[in-house]
């Protein structure tokens, strides 16, 4: 039990990371803190599943959004969704193919779209980020 | 954070815990938990809520009695925190009357 409790510490504290650099900087030893009392009060292994289960819903609310609000992540997201969304009538096709005709090609359909879409988001990334080194644009999205 | 608006509840708790006195995050998050039980107040989201009540101004930080090996940081609600937990109480308290009549209304015109 011991060890779970370490090992969930330090997970946390890698964790930690994913929160907004000022709320790290301002309560990341606090809320360390206060998962670390979590960990120490919770009932058995159900508990420490209690304790993550929150965890992770904060994570949810919380710090994706907060990344989501970063335009070097939003945007390259934003660009493979909409290539993915673009290619979607595709995939829907292969899958109709594949169904009629038994010829495996949904997959390579897919494949297709990932490749895509990565490289829409990894394009749009390097984009922002050398504009932002050239001072060329001023990252907040609110 | 405008006044006028409702409070996230989250917000609403921790203020409600500090209008009892001054409190560390440890022991908000004690009060909070015998103020609503079913309300999960994890670490990530009280100090959010900490961070986003001192910006607005509703809470302060506070020295508090040096104690143990680390001094927790206290908070204390503010001036302006009171007023805004006042006037959600009050628009609270109006619903519950508001509901309540709308309830026997409802209850009398099936009778």
């Amino acid at each position: 039990m011991n060890q779970l409790l370490r090992l969930s510490l330090a997970l946390y504290r890698r964790l930690l990371i994913s929160y907004p650099a000022d709320l790290r900087r301002d309560f990341g030893s606090d809320m360390l803190e206060a998962f670390a009392d979590d960990l120490w009060t919770a009932r058995g292994i159900g508990g420490v599943l209690r304790v993550w289960r929150t965890t992770l819903r904060e994570v949810i609310a919380i710090a994706i959004p907060a990344w989501l609000e970063i335009p070097t992540v939003a945007v390259p997201l934003l660009s493979a969704a909409i290539v993915a969304a673009s290619q979607s009538p595709l995939v829907v096709m292969a899958a109709h193919r594949q169904i009629l005709t038994g010829n495996p090609i949904l997959a390579d359909a897919m494949i297709a779209v990932g490749i895509e879409s990565a490289i829409a988001a990894m394009t749009s990334f390097v984009a922002i980020y050398r504009w932002k080194r050239a001072g060329l644009i001023t990252l907040r999205i609110s | 954070m405008e006044k006028s608006t409702p409070l996230q509840p989250a917000a609403f708790l921790v203020l409600l815990a500090l209008s009892a006195g001054d409190r560390h995050g440890y022991g908000i998050r004690q009060d909070v938990r015998k103020l609503d039980p079913d309300f999960e107040l994890g670490p990530a989201t009280l100090y959010t809520t900490i961070q986003r009540l001192l910006d607005a101004g509703w809470i302060d930080e506070v020295s508090g009695p040096e104690s143990g090996e680390r001094r927790r940081r206290y908070y204390r609600i503010s001036r302006a925190g009171d007023a805004a937990l006042q006037a959600e109480l009050r628009r609270m308290e109006a619903m519950v009357r508001k509901s309540k009549s709308m309830r026997l209304r409802r209850a009398q015109a099936t009778s």
